[in-house]
């Protein structure tokens, strides 16, 4: 075993954090409070090289392994960027990008991964649908086939990026009768005909990136759009959904040590009863428990990105695992950062109301606690024995 | 990077977990309701050549590493934890003041004699008024022509009614700064004035002896002072980071105990018709025992490699007992509450797992001393 990084990965994650607390941190909290969009830091972010990072350079990308870009979404959270903002990106760069990357052919990657590389096009992925959402295997939207067009039919929810996204990559039956083996995958490019954002939603947290209903009315997708061949949409999505339950959350790492961080400063500074609060017991065992968790999600985390790293397209128990520890415990030493801060931990003002917003995503978005629970214990018996 | 196990390290802990349900598991329960000492465990495991994995070779040991050890420790403490905290923990710390402090003499006379299993050994730091708050000790060594005179009495120490020899902590110098106070002795069993209480009677790892000792005017000489004076506390400190590691792993052998009793458990039991396991109250509950395990092996891996490379630990070491011991006892809980009724029972292992995963929390330092460490990491000089 060997829990290093290289020296290589050690500097691009402080450039990435001096990046991050110079350019990004800024915008946070105006971000948060309006619950737009923040487009400029958006550019900054493509200007840095950071929404193509895993992409190969011939198509615009940096050629990052995946433990570097988990690093580099440590970095971006740990400076202070808006939770929203890195959820955005995630969507865009690796449920979008990456699965079009990994699964479309050469035409296909040449038309899009440099637009998304450069974050010229905002990419979004749509599986969940109002009646499916752990259930992915349920959604009804429909791909007819007619001529050289799919005509796509249904409404999808929850889209991250959805009411911003240039491209998307959109889950469909092709065949009822086959279930599962039965979903494709398609790119759909906003402005086709028939293709329409229902609305757009408001949220508890992760407030800056945008999410969306997105109708489909005999939308006509060209034949030459499908990723792979048909029926081959539900282990695309599987393979995508595993970059919620990794790369997606180190931003959720990144958070913890901000609000660390926070919580440090805030306790050597607070003075109650004649000293600082960081002298009682009662509030250095918080900042402890959240240091364990930080590490915990650490090791985690970078356990998925190294077996991604290996090749290895799915992992699901180690991605399940390391999201529903994200997931739980995430939230409650979010829940003990704001404690920490007593009454200025409900303000706005203070970092740490916003991480607290953020976690509760930690265990629903990309599959809830639930759902990784359910991957875990099916795993230890239909496989009948524990790993 | 690297989150793999070698090829080697992973056949080395599945033909040691071989051994273990072999020959160590079939004696745990009785171990338990005895709440006696298994010198047939600890022959079993000096014929393995455990008790000197992370020893230099001149000593009969393998020199593994701490990680290679870890593997070891869990695997016996799955088996029985009991015998994992005489023959792991209770050998290790008084094996590894000797291997970092002793001389040569000391290493020979000791050290191997530990390894080879014809000499037991205990270490005695806690008091009867004092634990984790070391600065605070009572027993004394008065120096007299040459030699140290002993007085004092020694509380919870491990092995204590069976031990050959005792690493034993005394104040040398009391005007001296804290650190600098006290000093380790070897202390054999046969020496006048020294004489260990009957073995006490304990919630969990019953079969594990421990006993208060008293030191009445103990006569050693200068030749048993391990280390050099004022060098106690060093001592100690050094030991239990090791110690620590060890209760990592006897936690995490705990925890992997309750979720493989709980699988099987969970898999024949019929309820409403079905086996529990369907049941996702039940199912759920197991993901989470494995989802804590995994994490608290991550983190204890990474203690160990960290030590095997040279670097300071002793924050992360003290994460992965306080993360691997809540972990444990919540496992514990959980399972017997999947065994139901059963699970109140003596017979079911569980039962006994529920009792043995409390020590985790306790020995080598409480959780709340380990998140005291933790925060005074976090929030550096003065708090």
């Amino acid at each position: 075993m060997d829990f290093s990084f290289t020296d290589e990965q050690k500097a691009f994650k402080e450039q990435v954090l001096k990046f991050s607390q110079k350019e990004l941190a800024p915008l946070a909290e105006e971000a948060d409070w309006k619950g737009e969009f923040c487009w400029e830091a958006w550019r900054k972010m493509g200007a840095f090289g950071l929404l193509g990072l895993p992409y190969p350079e011939e198509y615009g990308g940096s050629g990052a392994d995946v433990v570097t870009a988990c690093l580099a979404g440590e970095a971006v959270a740990q400076g202070g960027a808006e939770g929203g903002l890195c959820l955005a990106w995630g969507a865009h760069t690796y449920l979008c990008g990456d699965t079009i990357l990994k699964h479309g052919d050469e035409e296909q990657k040449r038309k899009y991964i440099p637009k998304i590389s450069s974050g010229e096009w905002v990419g979004a992925f749509g599986l969940t649908e109002p009646g499916a959402g752990s259930d992915a295997a349920s959604i009804r939207t429909t791909a007819t086939r007619k001529g050289d067009y799919y005509l796509l039919n249904g409404t999808k929810m929850f889209i991250t990026n959805g009411p911003i996204a240039d491209v998307l990559v959109v889950l469909a039956i092709t065949d009822k009768e086959k279930k599962a083996a039965g979903i494709s995958a398609f790119i759909v490019e906003k402005g086709t005909p028939g293709y329409s954002v229902g609305r757009e939603l408001k949220k508890m947290g992760v407030k800056a990136s945008t999410t969306g209903e997105l109708v489909f009315e005999d939308c006509p997708v060209p034949a030459q759009n499908i990723l792979r061949k048909e029926g081959d949409g539900f282990l695309i999505a599987l393979g995508t959904v595993e970059w919620d339950r990794s790369t997606l959350m180190a931003p959720f790492l990144g958070g913890l040590g901000y609000a660390l961080e926070a919580c440090v400063k805030y306790a050597k500074e607070r003075v109650q009863f004649g000293r600082p609060i960081a002298s009682f017991q009662a509030i250095q065992h918080k900042l402890a428990d959240i240091k364990v968790t930080l590490e915990a999600v650490r090791l985690l985390i970078f356990r998925v990105a190294w077996l991604k790293d290996q090749g290895k397209f799915t992992n699901p128990v180690e991605a399940a695992a390391a999201k529903l520890f994200v997931g739980e415990f995430g939230m409650k030493a979010a829940s003990d950062a704001v404690q920490i801060h007593g009454g200025y931990g409900l303000m706005h003002e203070y970092p740490v109301e916003r991480i607290f917003r953020d976690a509760k995503l930690g265990a629903i978005g990309g599959g809830t606690s639930e759902i990784m629970r359910l991957i875990i214990a099916r795993s230890i018996f239909a496989a009948g024995k524990p790993l | 990077m690297d989150y793999e196990l070698t090829g080697e390290q992973r056949e080395f802990r599945k033909s040691f977990r071989a051994f273990c349900d072999k020959e160590i598991a079939p004696r745990a329960r009785e171990v338990d309701a005895k709440a006696t000492f298994s010198f047939e465990n600890h022959r079993h495991l000096a014929d393995t050549g455990f008790f000197g994995m992370p020893f230099p070779e001149k000593y009969g040991g393998r020199q593994g590493s701490l990680l290679t050890c870890t593997l070891a420790w869990e695997e016996l403490a799955r088996a029985c934890a009991s015998t994992f905290l005489s023959c792991g923990v209770g050998s290790l710390l008084s094996g590894m003041s000797l291997h970092l402090f002793g001389t040569e003499d000391q290493k020979q006379n000791y050290l191997a004699k530990l390894i080879k299993g014809q000499r037991i050994g205990a270490f005695a730091l806690s008091e009867p008024h004092c634990g984790s708050d070391t600065a605070a000790l009572k027993t004394a060594a008065r120096k007299e022509e040459g030699r140290y005179i002993i007085d004092g009495e020694k509380a919870f120490v491990t092995n204590g009614p069976v031990a050959d020899f005792v690493v034993v902590f005394a104040v040398t110098d009391p005007s001296a700064a804290p650190g600098q106070r006290m000093s380790a002795f070897i202390v054999e069993k046969d020496l006048a004035g020294f004489s260990a209480g009957p073995s006490l009677e304990k919630l969990g790892a019953r079969g594990c002896p421990v006993s208060d000792l008293t030191l009445k005017g103990c006569l050693v000489s200068e030749n048993q002072l391990l280390g050099a004076e004022g060098e106690g506390f060093l001592c100690a400190e050094k030991a239990w980071g090791f110690g620590r590691l060890g209760f990592a792993a006897y936690s995490l052998g705990v925890g992997q105990a309750c979720l493989e009793e709980s699988i099987g458990y969970a898999r024949k039991r019929q309820a409403f018709g079905r086996p529990i396991a369907h049941f996702q109250e039940v199912s759920f509950k197991i993901a989470d025992m494995q989802m804590l395990v995994d994490t608290g092996r991550l983190l204890m891996y990474r203690a160990a490699w960290m030590m095997d490379r040279g670097l300071d630990a002793r924050v992360d070491v003290s994460i992965a007992k306080l993360f691997a011991s809540e972990a444990a006892t919540w496992c514990a809980g959980n399972a017997v509450q999947i065994h139901g009724g059963h699970g109140f029972i003596k017979g079911y292992e569980v039962e006994r797992l529920y009792r043995d995963a409390k020590l985790g929390e306790i020995g080598g330092g409480t959780s709340e001393m380990q998140r005291m460490g933790i925060a005074r990491s976090l929030l550096g000089e003065g708090f």
